[in-house]
């Protein structure tokens, strides 16, 4: 007979509840607990077998992964670690580009009952709040990705981006530097990473008693490195002054390193820079990029079985829960005083 | 019993066929008749599955893209031009995911997913032509060499032409001592090999004998990859002045660690990779590459895919494309061009 989560509970002498935590991987686990609930696991070669019982149900096994773009290196990650999680529960996902166009975005949603895929996860880029209706009409279970909507009916996993900002810059202030500039604002946002980021820039610029000045805000709409590059050229023919750059995301920061360089500015010495996702082009770029990792993996892995929780049902009663995953200040050379070497390659890099 | 595609026409006012556009997502659907019909659906609690609905029109409008992993960034600007393709022609795309060795690979191929699919697009990674007999039934287009006998088409790129064009580009500059990096001695069929190929007929051209030594090897072909394996070349003590990637993520990985040491790119060492990925343009020194016609591969791809839909077994003969390819010289190999794009180069969908 199969083994099942109460099972492995009694071997770890934990809960069931604890057992299912551990699988979903929530935070906030002691370590002692979460490695004994492992060692069961392994022990009885526990594995929650959702085809199995998707196949009896009539269940496509099947999810979909709505996201703006592949290109975007942060998405092509998050779709990656989103697969291998979804892979380990028997699932397979059915990715859809919105190409950030707003109109897609619905119609994206609208048609997800009629793909009859078992669930969705939906990062927008341009619904948000206003849009709830077209949300609620989603009638299969449905996890939502990102920071654009906090009040939809749904389980939200999202990352700190404030914090994490916030981070970034004390992490620059703390270096001395003096005039930071914000680059990538999307001025006409109220919601969305792009202001929740730009908040913890001045959150960390207030807390060090450093005025905030507008001129050291830039707009860079679209967040590609072609974008970061044109923006940052700007700023040097303009004569902008600074000595940091909190960039909101790692392709913004990439395309404006290479342009630095190309303008003989020296990094970290008269510039430094931090983006924010940590991908992994940053690790081997010249110099490498610090960042701030927004816990992409916990992230994938989270969103993943709280939809498969929401598909197999017997949690109606649960209202929608919000996971915020843990944020890292990674440190290299573009913040850096002295090189430190291309990255050692990471374990997770197949 | 159940609810049919008839019911909800009749109840809509429409034909079957304005229905099955509605529900597999098609374009140029108006959205009064869109909306109509939506209205229908619900009423009648019309749900179509991904196997019901190509039980009833064999047809599900999904197709499946077997890819190695999207954390390379080939696959991933791949598997955006793929879906960009395919959505045009009213589509959506099952990625699936096989970088987990023959076994995964295998299992995913005679999986029960590939029966709800029309067609599928494979970009192999451990099968080749012993395992022709394994592979399902069905429209398939092969992305990559013909590696399988039986009535595969396959679209694939200048492997061989274009791994010599970029050995030629660096003869052509007087580099003598050339290193292959990305060699994988269990490939015999593949790239890896036929790029290898590519590299030893250009040095044969130039009446340069091949030295074993300058064949570097490695496991996978990322960023990771081509650090560790550039590390080794340095460490082995051989004079070398070239050095042609089998990829762009290597070359990338490759540059970081030939700049910690000391050396310069291109006076010391000029580097060309393959690809021509998005960030080739940003990084320090920018990267020569080759361009391997990537849309024009998704596009015949998707192309010949829907043919085989529409008419399996016709022809019977199996069709080759091979795209077509350029090099494109940048500072890596001492390219006087040395600015981020002014406009541009590739498509943006944010």
């Amino acid at each position: 007979m199969a083994t099942t989560l109460h099972d492995v509970a009694k071997l770890a002498g934990v809960s069931a509840k604890t057992v299912s935590n551990v699988v979903n991987d929530y935070p906030h686990i002691k370590q002692a607990t979460k490695e004994r609930v492992l060692a069961a696991i392994a022990e009885l070669g526990y594995r929650p077998n959702l085809s199995a019982r998707g196949l009896r149900s009539g269940r496509s096994g099947v999810i979909s992964l709505i996201i703006p773009d592949l290109r975007n290196s942060y998405f092509a990650e998050l779709a990656d670690a989103v697969m291998h999680a979804a892979d380990q529960l028997g699932l397979s996902v059915l990715i859809e580009l919105s190409g950030g166009d707003r109109a897609r975005e619905a119609e994206l949603l609208r048609g997800a009952r009629l793909r009859a895929v078992d669930g969705v996860l939906y990062s927008a880029l341009h619904l948000g709040d206003e849009d709830l209706a077209v949300v609620e009409e989603v009638t299969i279970p449905m996890v939502l990705l990102g920071e654009r909507m906090f009040n939809a009916p749904n389980d939200h996993v999202t990352m700190r981006n404030t914090e994490g900002a916030r981070a970034a810059t004390e992490h620059l202030i703390a270096l001395g530097r003096t005039r930071i500039v914000a680059f990538g604002a999307h001025r006409a946002d109220i919601v969305g990473s792009a202001s929740l980021r730009l908040a913890g820039y001045r959150a960390a610029l207030e807390a060090a008693g450093m005025v905030f000045d507008p001129a050291l805000v830039r707009e860079v709409p679209v967040w590609g490195r072609f974008d970061g590059a044109v923006a940052m050229r700007a700023m040097l023919d303009e004569g902008v002054a600074f000595d940091g750059i909190v960039a909101f995301n790692d392709a913004l920061a990439l395309g404006a390193m290479r342009v630095l360089s190309e303008r003989g500015v020296a990094m970290p010495d008269e510039v430094a820079v931090i983006g924010f996702d940590d991908i992994d082009e940053g690790r081997y770029s010249l110099p490498s990029l610090s960042t701030i990792a927004p816990g992409r993996e916990q992230i994938a892995r989270t969103a993943v079985s709280l939809l498969v929780e929401r598909i197999a049902g017997g949690v109606d009663d649960v209202p929608p829960r919000r996971v915020y995953a843990d944020f890292e200040l990674v440190r290299r050379e573009s913040t850096a005083s002295s090189p430190v070497g291309a990255d050692s390659p990471s374990p997770d890099v197949s | 019993m159940s609810i049919t595609m008839h019911d909800v026409a009749a109840r809509a006012g429409v034909s079957i066929k304005t229905v099955s556009n509605v529900v597999n997502d098609y374009p140029h659907v108006s959205e009064a008749t869109r909306s109509k019909v939506e209205r229908a659906i619900a009423e009648l609690g019309y749900r179509p599955n991904l196997s019901a609905r190509s039980l009833r029109s064999g047809r599900s409008g999904v197709i499946s893209l077997i890819i190695p992993d999207l954390r390379n960034a080939y696959f991933a600007e791949l598997a955006d031009a793929v879906m960009r393709q395919a959505r045009a022609r009213g589509l959506s795309v099952l990625i699936e995911q096989v970088a987990g060795g023959r076994d995964v690979e295998l299992e995913i191929l005679r999986g029960p997913r590939m029966q709800l699919v029309d067609g599928i697009l494979y970009s192999p990674l451990s099968l080749d032509r012993d395992d022709s007999a394994l592979l399902p039934d069905g429209p398939m287009v092969i992305l990559g060499e013909q590696l399988f006998d039986g009535d595969r088409d396959h679209v694939t790129m200048a492997n061989v032409d274009g791994a010599r064009a970029a050995t030629e580009h660096l003869l052509a500059q007087g580099r003598r001592h050339i290193v292959a990096l990305g060699t994988d001695p269990h490939d015999t069929l593949g790239p890896a090999a036929l790029r290898l190929q590519g590299y030893r007929e250009a040095l044969e051209a130039a009446g340069i004998p091949a030295d074993p030594a300058y064949v570097s090897t490695v496991v996978s072909w990322h960023r990771s990859d081509g650090a560790n394996a550039m590390r080794e070349v340095i460490a082995a003590g051989l004079p070398f002045d070239g050095v042609v990637a089998f990829n762009d993520a290597m070359a990338l990985g490759a540059m970081r660690v030939l700049q910690d040491a000391g050396l310069r790119i291109p006076d010391d060492v000029a580097i060309i990779g393959f690809d021509d990925l998005d960030e080739t343009r940003y990084a320090l020194p920018t990267l020569s590459t080759v361009d391997i016609g990537r849309e024009e591969i998704a596009e015949r791809a998707v192309e010949l895919l829907i043919e085989r839909i529409a008419a399996p077994g016709q022809p019977e003969a199996p069709r080759a494309i091979v795209s077509g390819f350029r090099v494109v010289p940048r500072e890596s190999t001492g390219s006087v061009i040395a600015h981020t794009p002014r406009s541009r180069t590739a498509p943006s969908t944010l």
